[in-house]
């Protein structure tokens, strides 16, 4: 049966946790009767030949979990692109991003109008819309590649290749003792967020419009920011190896949170160089003819951007915080079960 | 598949899938669990896979149209499944549909 127990946990590790253990059972009782009931027949065990034939029978366990999501809302454009079982990590990526670039473009628009920039609509719409167009096109592609390669193949994994199913058994006692696992697909998105955020951020190095929109020929953005520009892309890449690596162990609860409080640390020392500049924003032709009106709204972006920075920092050092008493208390907890 | 094969096979799972919700719902008017409600559908004819099935029954619950117990059978517990009173009340309803439907579609048939 041990086959039919990593299979199941398996598919446990992708279900809400406060339906879990109820649909485990239920679904773990109605396998042990078809499997009885098999072996009744043929009056003898079932070789795990058999079992494994029962297994692919249930389906992929990221597939079998997701029928039992009460959220069947889906993406779909004459065909079906994303469908509801990774439909709702679709939907928090995309926000995720969103939310990212859209507080960045809101905050050029604030404070070009607080400096009685002259901003139409089209100004505005045009520089949403590219951000939805940039975000909605890179995320959806990849949640479609996801689903296509889904519900293309839903037999193409195996219930005994390691990287799918197979954990140490004492690895998953001792996580199942402790409750405490981190889910697969929190890891899957953490990993396609950051993938895009990482594009995204290099598109914007290349290319201001992308951040600046239509006040990129007045701005241009400060040398401190090609100085952080590396460790930027590092720190997202250490995120990315942190989200690929629990994907692979999603009993490394401690991991997670110690690469957190590095990768956390390290941001920090990031945000600290960036306020120190004091000057994120310039002017694009300081040498040309420059208005008072362009140096007054460059002054409101710096200032801006300063509060965002400290409130940023804040907020690193709330989830720094938080990381290093989650790594305390997994530790305790690991002293106290060896004890 | 070929074009046709697909949309034949679309066209089946749709037609398909409003008839399971009725078969299971009759059936369920005596108690059952998951395993056993499968074999019963499967032994009239109606096979239907773990993977629709078990959510199906989850669903149906939601909904108000079953109701669930966990008991000891066997030596196992299991979660057995029956029809609510508003479960019968649909039930009916829907079969009253389904012999409306099968009429008029035998009245088509004979031209």
């Amino acid at each position: 049966m041990e086959l039919i127990d990593r299979y199941l946990k398996t598919v446990g590790s992708y279900l809400p946790v406060a339906q879990r253990d109820d649909i485990i059972k239920e679904l773990s009782e109605n396998m042990r009767s078809e499997i009885e009931d098999k072996e009744a027949e043929l009056s003898r065990p079932l070789t795990e030949a058999e079992q494994e034939a029962i297994l692919k029978k249930q389906g992929h366990p990221l597939l079998v979990a997701g029928r039992y999501r009460q959220d069947r809302r889906s993406m779909a454009f004459g065909r079906q692109w994303i469908g509801p079982v990774i439909f709702p990590f679709y939907i928090k990526v995309l926000t995720f991003n969103l939310g990212i670039s859209f507080t960045v473009v809101t905050m050029v628009f604030v404070a070009l109008f607080a400096s009685g920039q002259s901003i139409t609509f089209s100004d505005v719409a045009f520089a949403y819309s590219l951000q939805l167009i940039i975000q909605f096109g890179i995320v959806t592609g990849i949640f479609s590649l996801l689903e296509k390669n889904l519900t293309k193949y839903p037999d193409k994994w195996d219930p005994r290749k390691p990287n799918q199913l197979k954990y140490p058994e004492f690895l998953e006692a001792k996580a199942a003792k402790n409750g405490r696992r981190v889910p697969k697909l929190e890891s899957i998105s953490q990993f396609i967020a950051s993938a895009v955020f990482l594009v995204w951020l290099r598109a914007a190095q290349k290319s201001p419009f992308l951040i600046f929109g239509p006040a990129a020929a007045i701005f241009r953005l400060a040398p401190v920011w090609q100085q952080v520009f590396v460790p930027s892309m590092l720190i997202i890449l250490l995120g990315m190896v942190q989200a690929a690596i629990n994907l692979l162990r999603p009993d490394w609860v401690r991991f997670r949170s110690a690469a957190r409080v590095g990768i956390g640390a390290t941001t920090l020392v990031v945000v600290y160089f960036l306020v120190k500049a004091r000057e994120w924003v310039v002017l694009a032709n300081p040498a040309g003819n420059v208005s008072g009106d362009h140096r007054h709204a460059m002054e409101i972006v710096n200032q801006t951007i300063f509060c965002s920075l400290l409130g940023a920092g804040a907020i690193v050092i709330a989830l720094l915080l938080r990381d290093v008493w989650r790594l305390v208390r997994t530790e305790h907890g690991a002293v106290a079960s060896r004890a | 598949m070929t074009f046709d094969g697909n949309l034949f096979e679309n066209l089946r799972l749709e037609l398909r899938r409003g008839s399971l919700v009725l078969a299971v719902l009759t059936q369920l008017r005596g108690e059952q669990y998951g395993y056993t409600l499968r074999k019963s559908l499967a032994e009239h004819g109606m096979e239907i896979d773990e993977g629709t099935l078990y959510p199906l029954l989850r669903r149906l619950e939601s909904q108000g149209l079953l109701v669930s117990e966990w008991r000891e059978e066997e030596k196992r517990n299991k979660r057995f499944y029956k029809l609510s009173s508003d479960g019968k009340l649909i039930l009916k309803q829907l079969l009253a549909e389904w012999k409306s439907i099968d009429a008029s579609l035998n009245g088509i048939l004979k031209g």
